[in-house]
């Protein structure tokens, strides 16, 4: 009920955002063109989304049984070692710092770049890359977004760690919550509180931007646009108490790595190589 | 011959390398044995994540800050609460923990809490591994004690816990309970006993919502779907479990009635404290079946031994240890007779016994089989459609979202069809005073009052004939009562208190935050509300770690938190600091208490802020170094 809410309301604004940034950035008549094409753009969309999807789907139907791996086998709660790293090298953590410039209009401005912002810079892309004249920017946009889901879901397993707000909890507000509680219920419903290292908010944000920075020539507004936008979303999860320092920076790594596989492989390319393989295979082992 | 020159050389060459390489390690190795090292003390701090207890979280902070302030290399590490309770109360993987207490209803908890015996067991029984045979004496003493001998045994342990430093846990402050009710409600309280939910639930403001349950919101971690009487330790569920379960008596008020227990008779038998048990009649369990004295054999065996008998040493359900080790043998007189026999405990501790809860034998008898070496099935069991005998009955639930209750229509203190007095949750056991002598004739006399004479009733216990003419008043116009009972689960304190507002809660279960209770200062549609409680925060130390197993280290730990400035900056002044000695350790009864107040767990430094000079003294007195700023051992 109160999610439902909170979906409209998200989905009313990001959708506006959305038809602006479209005939703003990607131009009417490009991408009415481009929707002419659907039926083949389609086809050349449908494995790298596939994957995606299935990691995705992978996670939310295995949601027990990772809780389980991250908590009973393999996880290692590690929160301890990002603080006191983050103090013997900082002297004060960066959270507090940041926390220490709080003012409403600020909160609210981070508060709005982490949830309607961050939706934005994630859905955008698609329709930009849909929009080109070829799908292999698209491919890669997928491609890159699936690394990072899958590490992240691997860095999430092996990982236990939470939020500065849960252990700083003297000098750092969870400002998001206070702001906007019932955003509380979105947060819950997509994630956890102890998958904080990498921040996946900031593997994304930078993979879009590193993306839009492949494609610059294209989009040259988008390429600025995104740059704010992700380093909005880099300094909004630190100010709003949810994530470390460390967990940008390796949020950020993620994304380097993510958007490498996602520029130099393809999905398709993988496909190719992997009936080659086979068939060589198969003709070498039949006796 | 050449050759030969050359090899001898060539093995005196490799002869003087590797006795050199030998000698450089011994010498290594003598070093290390000569002087060893001296390690920087680490430690480990426990507690849940400030999204589940803000206060919890930022009294660990504190601590953290101040145990590396004094140069121990410590790690805060937050779990939620369950996972909390796992390693906590069950693995006894801590060094140090935080945790929220829900307070110590009556002192012989103290035992299962510190007793020796209990050490190898799980739940809240000595998660310390506290073994101490000064502190067994007492505990065992007191249980066959009463009146003010057993306040004198009490008091003399309590400074030996708190003026030896030997206590393994230390209070921070009893808080107080804020909570948050819509204003149109008649009742506005945050109900948290039987009773209170029974008013809560009987006054309805309006036509309208009698149409609908009741509904109190819960927010943060809660395992609304885990119903398991023997096993949950969880707070907010607890109070959820008394609603459906009852007990044989009931302590309210720090008074015990009985409850499904129409009279108890006390006797002894050499030097064995016995007491006779007959149930109210027509008892009935939430399906049905009816209640006879098999169950309550059952239940004291059962909590004994979840296993009945099949594994190799019994397997003890972890809620109740205490209560039920008081028990020690049952036997069935008749179907609604039991006669209770309670070995060398006294009748005031005895009477505690009776406040565990009953279970239906034919449910719980097919949980007995062994899951894994030393568990049974109604341990790990969920219990999420839980069949009780108390007030309120399950009626369904979606998995930790919401859970829904109704009246009880067929419990002996609502049905309508019985005469009242019969039904009322008064009478007392006849416990209330520590006489010696007259209680086991008290009992049987004060029983008769009761069923024969209404007057006397009312005369001696308004309060309680108050409470019964309100659910009275429910029986007889239902439109004004709630439809049942109905949690729900809000992700976090704001959401909850949003809910609230739109009407679509009537109360808040779970403890707000200060800061959000402070905002509903003025508002129309909710109101705040605060109770005193007995529960209290604590930092629990575990001695197997090497230094926390010796008590004058532990002493300077426990002054380490500042508490009067926990009580203002992180409580706002809404909790009590521990002032006496019984309630450094979680008793908080002034009538009980010594008269000299304890004073030693001064914080060294004001303000939350330590004086590390001082700090330091403190642990070199205690016969602890510093090398490089850093506490070794």
């Amino acid at each position: 009920m109160a999610l439902e809410g909170v979906i409209r309301e998200l989905a009313l604004i990001v959708g506006t955002m959305l038809v602006v940034a479209t005939l703003v950035i990607v131009g009417p008549d490009r991408f009415i063109h481009a929707a002419r094409g659907f039926r083949w753009r389609a086809r050349a969309m449908a494995l790298p989304l596939a994957a995606l999807g299935s990691v995705l789907f992978f996670r939310w139907w295995n949601q027990d049984l990772i809780h389980w791996l991250q908590f009973r086998v393999v996880g290692r709660e590690i929160t301890s070692q990002i603080e006191k790293f983050e103090g013997e090298l900082f002297g004060q953590n960066p959270v507090v710092i940041l926390q220490a410039l709080e003012t409403d209009l600020l909160s609210s401005f981070f508060v709005f770049i982490y949830i309607h912002g961050y939706a934005f810079l994630l859905l955008f892309p698609f329709i930009a890359y849909f929009s080109l004249r070829r799908m292999d920017r698209f491919s890669s946009l997928v491609l890159a977004f699936t690394v990072n889901y899958a590490l992240g879901l691997l860095f999430y397993t092996l990982f236990i760690a939470y939020g500065p707000r849960n252990i700083l909890a003297i000098e750092v507000i969870p400002v998001l919550y206070e702001a906007h509680p019932q955003s509380r219920f979105l947060t819950n419903e997509v994630n956890q509180n102890t998958n904080v290292f990498p921040s996946l908010h900031t593997s994304l944000s930078v993979t879009v931007f590193l993306l839009a920075w492949v494609t610059r020539d294209e989009y040259p507004l988008w390429t600025i646009l995104s740059g704010f936008l992700a380093l909005g979303v880099m300094v909004a999860t630190m100010y709003l108490g949810i994530h470390w320092f460390s967990d940008v920076v390796a949020g950020t790594i993620l994304a380097v790595i993510s958007v490498y596989v996602g520029v130099n492989y393809s999905l398709e390319g993988l496909r190719h190589s992997l009936v080659t393989f086979l068939r060589a295979h198969r003709r070498r082992s039949p006796q | 011959m050449d050759d030969r020159v050359r090899r001898r050389q060539l093995l005196a060459t490799l002869g003087m390398a590797s006795s050199g390489v030998l000698a450089g390690c011994s010498e290594y190795v003598w070093s290390r044995a000569e002087n060893t090292a001296p390690e920087q003390i680490a430690l480990q701090l426990k507690t849940v994540p400030a999204d589940d207890d803000l206060k919890a979280a930022r009294i660990a902070n504190h601590l953290t800050e101040s145990l590396r302030a004094a140069g121990i290399d410590t790690d805060h590490i937050a779990m939620d609460e369950p996972e909390l309770h796992r390693e906590v109360l069950i693995e006894r993987d801590y060094d140090l923990f935080v945790m929220r207490y829900p307070g110590i209803e009556e002192v012989d908890s103290l035992r299962s809490l510190l007793h020796s015996d209990y050490v190898g067991e799980q739940g809240w029984q000595n998660p310390f591994s506290f073994s101490d045979p000064t502190a067994d004496d007492y505990l065992d003493d007191q249980r066959q004690a009463a009146g003010t001998e057993r306040e004198a045994i009490y008091n003399d342990l309590f400074s030996y816990l708190v003026d030896d430093d030997m206590a393994p846990y230390t209070v921070v402050a009893y808080h107080d309970h804020l909570g948050a009710v819509r204003s149109e409600l008649p009742t506005a309280i945050v109900p948290n006993t039987p009773q209170e939910f029974l008013e809560a639930v009987s006054n309805a403001p309006s036509e309208e919502a009698a149409e609908r349950p009741l509904r109190i919101g819960l927010f943060g971690q809660q395992l609304i779907g885990r119903l398991n009487p023997i096993a949950v330790d969880l707070s907010d569920v607890s109070v959820i479990l008394d609603l459906l379960y009852d007990p044989l008596v009931r302590k309210v008020d720090d008074e015990y009635q009985l409850w499904l227990a129409e009279s108890i008779e006390w006797g002894q038998s050499g030097r064995t404290v016995e007491a006779t048990v007959t149930l109210r009649d027509d008892l009935q369990w939430h399906d049905g079946e009816p209640i006879d004295a098999d169950d309550v054999k059952f239940t004291t065996a059962f909590l004994a031994d979840t296993s009945m008998g099949e594994a190799e040493s019994p397997v003890t359900a972890p809620r109740y240890r205490g209560r039920q080790s008081l028990i020690e043998e049952t036997t069935v007189i008749d179907g609604r007779t039991v006669r209770v026999s309670f070995g060398t405990a006294s009748q005031e501790v005895a009477t505690w016994g009776f406040t565990i809860p009953l279970l239906p034998a034919h449910i719980w008898n097919e949980r007995t089989d062994l899951d894994g070496d030393h568990r049974t099935e109604a341990l790990t069991w969920d219990n999420d459609e839980p069949v009780g005998s108390g007030l309120f009955r399950y009626v369904d639930s979606e998995e930790n979202e919401s859970l829904t209750l109704e009246l009880f229509d067929d419990h002996v203190f609502l049905r309508s069809d019985d005469e009242p007095d019969d039904d009322e949750p008064g009478d007392e056991t006849g416990d209330g005073e520590p006489g010696d002598d007259e209680t086991g004739d008290d009992e049987p006399d004060d029983e008769g009052a009761g069923a024969d004479t209404d007057d006397n009733d009312t005369d001696t216990e308004t309060e309680t004939r108050q409470r019964e003419d309100s659910s009275g008043t429910t029986q007889d116009n239902d439109e004004t009562s709630f439809d049942g009972l109905q949690y729900q689960v809000l992700p976090n304190a704001g959401a909850a208190l949003d809910a609230l507002r739109d009407g679509d809660i009537d109360i808040i279960g779970n403890e707000l935050p200060i800061d959000r209770f402070e905002d509903i200062d003025s508002e129309e549609e909710i109101q705040r509300v605060k109770r005193e409680t007995s529960a209290f925060y604590m930092i629990g130390y575990n001695l197997r770690h090497a230094s926390l197993g010796n008590r004058r280290f532990r002493g300077v730990v426990s002054r380490l938190v500042d508490r009067e400035h926990v009580v203002e900056a992180f409580f706002d002044g809404h909790a009590a600091i521990p002032d006496t000695h019984s309630s450094f350790v979680g008793v908080r009864r002034q009538d009980w208490d010594s008269p000299h107040p304890a004073s030693d767990y001064s914080f060294p430094g004001s303000d939350g802020d330590l004086d590390t000079d001082l700090t330091r003294e403190l642990f070199e007195e205690a016969g602890y170094n510093y090398v490089n700023d850093e506490l070794v051992e």
